[in-house]
């Protein structure tokens, strides 16, 4: 089945086909989730190096459960965040403390491009903040307001109840906030809050 | 920082999401294919049992069963000792080679003798 045949197959129809040894259903699937959860691990590690090797090797982990997939559970983009973020745990948990200072510099601010410039500067001081956040708030705060997912999907990925992942995705936005309430001109916000 | 504030730098987050690399990319297919290549075919029917066409053909097991359990009575009557007859065969002969009256047996009787009955 070609590529492009498989764009409206769902994420665990495409694991059935890849099980079964279709050829390009891997491929449609990478195409599909290896973004997400680069960004996901990217946002958790603060290190792109890193943040590929733990979607590498989550989508391993996925290739190699596929014959044993079954149907009506848990989906598969839900299952590679909690593998993926299980990843990341383990992987901060065996770094030293991340500074603020760790964050990496952006790469491209797309000199002369004064709009591209004051992006960059959000960013990368949304990353710091993140950073600074404990690992399970900034988990639930990626989760919810970057990946989209639904607090349920976050609770299942989490392995926590709904008004967990509530609670910690309010104290992390309120953590945000204080961290970045000083930041408010410099990032090129009005005043007025 | 506002709540605004927030989310608007969360929308930028979203839109900004990194791509893989190219050479990320190439390695996830490689995992995936050495994984897949790993993967039993899934056994259909006529592949687990290349005989399951001709059983069909044949009537089914069932009918097969019967077949072979008619050959093998067949051959059980070819070869088996027939030994009931054996030994009415040796009976008569025995019956035939003594010469004795009252001993005689007579398989079809004279017509004579009817005719004597009064």
């Amino acid at each position: 089945m070609a590529l492009d045949a498989l764009s409206d197959v769902s994420d665990e129809a495409l694991l059935v086909l890849y099980a079964n040894g279709d050829p390009w259903a891997a491929r449609a699937l990478t195409l599909r989730l290896a973004p997400r959860l680069l960004g996901f691990a990217a946002r958790m590690l603060a290190d792109r190096t890193e943040a590929e090797d733990v979607t590498q090797e989550a989508m391993l982990r996925l290739w190699r459960m596929a014959p044993d997939w079954r149907q009506g559970g848990t989906g598969v983009s839900t299952w590679l965040y909690r593998v993926a973020s299980n990843l990341c745990l383990d992987r901060l948990r065996k770094s030293r403390p991340r500074g603020l200072e760790d964050v990496a510099e952006p790469e491209d601010a797309a000199p002369g491009v004064v709009a591209r410039l004051i992006e960059a500067d959000r960013m990368q001081a949304l990353d710091r903040a993140l950073a600074a956040l404990p690992d399970r708030q900034r988990q639930a705060i990626v989760l919810r307001h970057i990946e989209g997912l639904t607090n349920p999907e976050i609770a299942a990925v989490m392995d926590i109840g709904v008004e967990a992942v509530e609670s910690l995705v309010a104290r992390g936005k309120k953590g945000l906030a204080a961290l970045l309430s000083g930041q408010r001109a410099e990032l090129g916000y009005e005043d007025g809050g | 920082m506002q709540d605004t504030d927030l989310e608007g730098l969360f929308a930028t987050a979203r839109a900004g999401r990194p791509s893989p690399s190219a050479g990320l990319t190439a390695r996830i297919a490689a995992d995936a294919d050495a994984v897949q290549a790993g993967f039993k075919p899934a056994p259909t029917p006529a592949g687990r049992r290349p005989w399951a066409g001709w059983i069909a053909a044949m009537g089914g097991h069932r009918v097969l069963a019967g077949l072979a359990t008619a050959a093998l009575a067949g051959l059980w009557l070819g070869f088996a000792q027939p030994a009931p007859v054996v030994t009415l065969t040796l009976t008569l002969r025995h019956a035939f080679a003594a010469d004795a009256g009252p001993w005689a047996i007579e398989l079809i009787p004279p017509l004579d003798a009817f005719g004597l009955e009064g």
